[in-house]
């Protein structure tokens, strides 16, 4: 017997052969035809694509095609530099084969940047081949062994330039347990108070003889000063900052509050990088509650219950509750605040010829009590920034290990590559090379040396270890809470000493 | 006489199959038409919910160059419900004490709200489309546009509508009392702005999934209904919503889906910190590396959605079979 004729004695299946237009051994035919028409798509597609796939970046005009590039992923803004930044790195003896290309960091703030490069370690991604990070979040990259172990990889004498030359509180953040680095330290972040001089001097005061860049004022006096400013000047607001809820608030803003009032995350300097899960918890004290108190008087003003007396309030609009480092700027360098705290990119772009000039003031920040008052050693008067900053990772999966080791290897004591960056606002790790003179009459940033070495010996810096990220995100919620008058200063330091702990317990075994 | 010649070698497993074919019946043949999308389905949707499952039965790795940690069986379950993941988390995922604060009743009161809103809006709407007037046709097309708005552009539009620095939308809702002057600072107040946002966004949605079932009415059944004495009321009661039903729960199971994975708006408009939603809460301890708690936040997510889905399978079973 051949083939089963198509028309059966199956009345049914007679009646539904007839409703079909398309008999099954033409459907298969055409199925099978369009299948191989579709493999045949696919396949040269795929051919086509093989084709032109390589880095997009090694046909970049720009980008010569004979030399091995090393991609660099770093702060956006010194992108335009780069020409300079290559040359003082040949000159310093890297070899000219060797041509660094800059790419900007993978997102905007601390929390994007971490996510994208967890992925791309995890992901085994080759490029960029040196990856700058925000010290806050590379002890787990460090811990986990995710980025290259420079200590093998350096010279002796590169690693003895920085244990010797470079600002010790942030080693923790770059180094392993065992004491190997894992990081070049790239930048010291510090930050300060911007105001404008032009104004505070028509409202009858004298910063340069009162020295406010070195010498500063307590909080107090400072808020009497900037209402004073703002009334008499008419300006809109007074005093802006970063306090949404993010990494900004609890690494920095808040942090330089607290600290400036003799308080501590972790009982003091010395607990700043663990041991984490046996350390002493301490933001439900006094000094703590008493700085988210000052700063509900300078947004909310006297009426508020929580307020601290003799300090002037309403001078900071409540949108603060929502800004972060660009959105406050803005209302400084729109001439809409007569301050602003900020760092080291704002005072460049804010103290140039497009912005106020020489019309800008820096001041230290205020202190909350004087240093003798203070509870923790280390803490209390003025000064008390933030200290922070990016540190340069080796990527192990790198295809060009070899020449970015080199690269590193010679921006370690490059004193001309940090005279270039050093007018890109980034301040060197290094802080002996301010005392130079090339350095203290740079453009700009040149005007407050003074005030980035006070600064940045008294300068605290974030509590970076394992713990960090989750505790982060505590302080921050609580806080920004407790600023925009959800809950009092006593409950939200009480929640988050009760949240701390929990991460602390749950993390100090690892 | 013409001699039968036998096909070439070639041709004969051809024949074959094309023979077994004409063999089948046609649930049989329709089976052997689907088994390849059975075959894809279950690579790309089933493999990957049995690897998260996998997943889930270990320890996230904090310290440990490996990314997974020990083998924990359900310790993450129970963790979980027990608030001992609690701690690594931005928000809790299940806390009575703080319901606006966590993940999984965030999530349920946005879905249940919102899809509600959007129902009976978009009900609404579909009846009114669903008669004859000029203009019919372009009414429609505005409609749909919100609907063709991408998430983050809508996000970003009612970012700014709402921003206390530069929208006029906060003053207006503050001025009636509900909300505060700085919205995105407050859980509460975030929740019910994205839950505005959704519903300008998603009511046309529904509107053409109902409109589509109010128009397959046979309209003969409403002049029956009248000849018979029928209210309006009745004949809505009795005729439309009966009919509509099937695919009004479609429709609802559709956005109901859709509104428990919610994650791109509240990133644009309000940031995960303030707005947890289960889908935030996976990405946040994703990227957190901590990928044995994620993956069980995200296997909880994809079972409460299978549950809704077996409900609606069960309830209409009779329409779907």
């Amino acid at each position: 017997m051949k083939t089963k004729p198509m028309t059966s004695t199956n009345d049914s299946t007679e009646e539904t052969n007839s409703r079909r237009t398309i008999p099954r051994r033409r459907f298969l035919g055409t199925v099978s035809a369009a299948s191989v028409g579709l493999a045949g798509c696919s396949s040269s597609s795929s051919s086509s694509d093989g084709g032109s796939t390589g880095e997009s970046n090694s046909t970049s005009a720009d980008v010569p095609s004979d030399k091995t590039v090393v991609e660099w992923a770093i702060y956006p803004w010194i992108k335009d530099s780069m020409p300079e930044l290559r040359q003082a790195l040949w000159d310093d003896g890297l070899s000219e084969d060797i041509y660094v290309k800059h790419r900007n960091l993978p997102g905007n703030t601390p929390g994007d940047i971490r996510s994208q490069y967890q992925q791309w370690l995890s992901a085994g991604r080759s490029t960029p081949d040196i990856l700058g990070a925000d010290t806050a979040f590379t002890i787990p990259f460090v811990a986990q062994r995710q980025v290259a172990n420079l200590s093998d990889r350096l010279s002796n004498e590169s690693i003895s330039t920085m244990e010797d030359n470079y600002v010790t509180q942030l080693f923790p953040t770059i180094k392993s347990k065992e004491g190997d680095f894992f990081g070049v330290q790239f930048s010291s972040d510090i930050s300060a108070i911007l105001y404008r001089k032009d104004l505070v001097k028509e409202a009858g005061y004298d910063p340069e003889e009162e020295n406010w860049m070195t010498e500063s004022m307590s909080w107090k006096r400072f808020s009497n000063v900037i209402k004073d400013v703002q009334k008499q000047t008419d300006t809109k607001h007074g005093f802006v900052f970063q306090a949404n809820d993010y990494e900004g608030l609890s690494c920095c803003n808040f942090n330089e509050w607290m600290t400036s009032h003799g308080g501590a995350y972790f009982g003091g300097r010395d607990n700043l990088f663990g041991p984490v899960g046996d350390r002493p918890i301490t933001v439900n004290e006094e000094p703590v509650k008493n700085a988210i108190k000052m700063v509900r008087t300078f947004i909310h003003g006297q009426d508020d219950e929580h307020s601290l007396e003799g300090y002037a309030g309403n001078i900071s609009p409540e949108q603060v509750l929502q800004f972060t480092e660009e959105s406050s700027r803005n209302v400084f360098t729109n001439g809409n605040s007569v301050a602003l705290r900020a760092w080291p990119f704002s005072w460049q772009k804010a103290g140039s010829e497009d912005g106020f000039g020489e019309d800008l003031g820096l001041m230290a920040h205020p202190a909350g009590v004087p240093e003798s008052e203070a509870k923790y050693d280390g803490t209390g008067g003025h000064g008390r920034s933030f200290i922070g900053g990016y540190a340069n990772l080796l990527n192990p999966n790198s295809k060009n290990i070899d020449a970015a080791t080199q690269v590193l290897e010679h921006m370690i004591g490059n004193v001309e590559f940090r005279y270039v960056l050093l007018n890109s606002a980034v301040i060197p790790p290094n802080l002996e090379v301010l005392k130079s003179d090339k350095f203290q009459q740079a453009p700009v940033l040149g005007r407050f040396i003074d005030l980035i070495e006070t600064t940045a010996q008294r300068a605290i810096s974030r509590p970076a270890t394992i713990s960090w990220n989750p505790e982060s995100t505590a302080i921050s919620n609580q806080v920004n809470s407790s600023l925009g008058r959800q809950k009092s200063p006593s409950k939200a330091m009480s929640d988050l000493q009760t949240k701390i702990k929990q991460i602390e317990d749950r993390l100090g075994d690892q | 006489m013409p001699e039968h010649s036998s096909p070439p070698l070639w041709e004969r497993p051809i024949r074959f199959v094309t023979f077994r074919v004409e063999q089948l019946s046609d649930t049989q043949f329709v089976y052997l038409l689907l088994s390849p999308v059975f075959l894809l389905l279950s690579i790309i949707a089933f493999w990957p919910i049995v690897s998260t499952f996998e997943m889930s039965l270990y320890a996230d790795s904090l310290t440990d160059p490996s990314p997974i940690g020990d083998f924990v069986g359900f310790a993450n379950y129970v963790d979980l419900f027990t608030g001992d993941l609690n701690a690594l988390m931005p928000r809790p995922f299940f806390s009575l004490e703080n319901p606006l604060q966590s993940a999984l009743i965030v999530t349920l009161v946005f879905t249940v709200v919102s899809v509600t809103i959007e129902t009976l809006i978009g009900f609404g709407q579909a009846l009114i489309l669903n008669e004859e007037f000029r203009g019919r046709k372009w009414f429609r097309v505005i409609l749909i546009l919100p609907w063709a708005v991408p998430i983050v552009i809508f996000g970003m539009m009612f970012f700014l509508l709402f921003n206390s620095t530069v929208g006029f939308g906060s003053e207006i809702l503050h001025g009636l009392g509900l909300i505060s002057t700085t919205p995105f600072n407050s859980t509460q107040d975030s929740l019910l702005l994205l839950i505005i946002a959704d519903v300008w966004k998603t009511t046309p949605f529904m509107v053409l999934l109902i409109l589509a079932g109010l128009q397959s009415v046979d309209r003969d059944l409403y002049k029956v209904a009248k000849v018979a004495g029928a209210s309006r009321w009745q004949r809505f009661r009795y005729v439309t919503l009966p009919l509509v039903k099937p695919i009004l729960a479609v429709a609802v199971l559709f956005r109901a889906i859709q509104a428990m994975r919610v994650y791109g708006v509240i990133e644009v408009m309000a940031g995960c910190n303030t707005v947890p939603s289960l889908s935030c809460m996976v990405v946040g301890s994703f990227q957190s590396r901590y990928y044995g708690t994620a993956s069980t936040i995200a296997f909880i997510t994809a079972a409460i959605i299978g549950v809704m889905a077996l409900i609606y399978i069960w309830k209409f079973r009779e329409e779907i079979a």
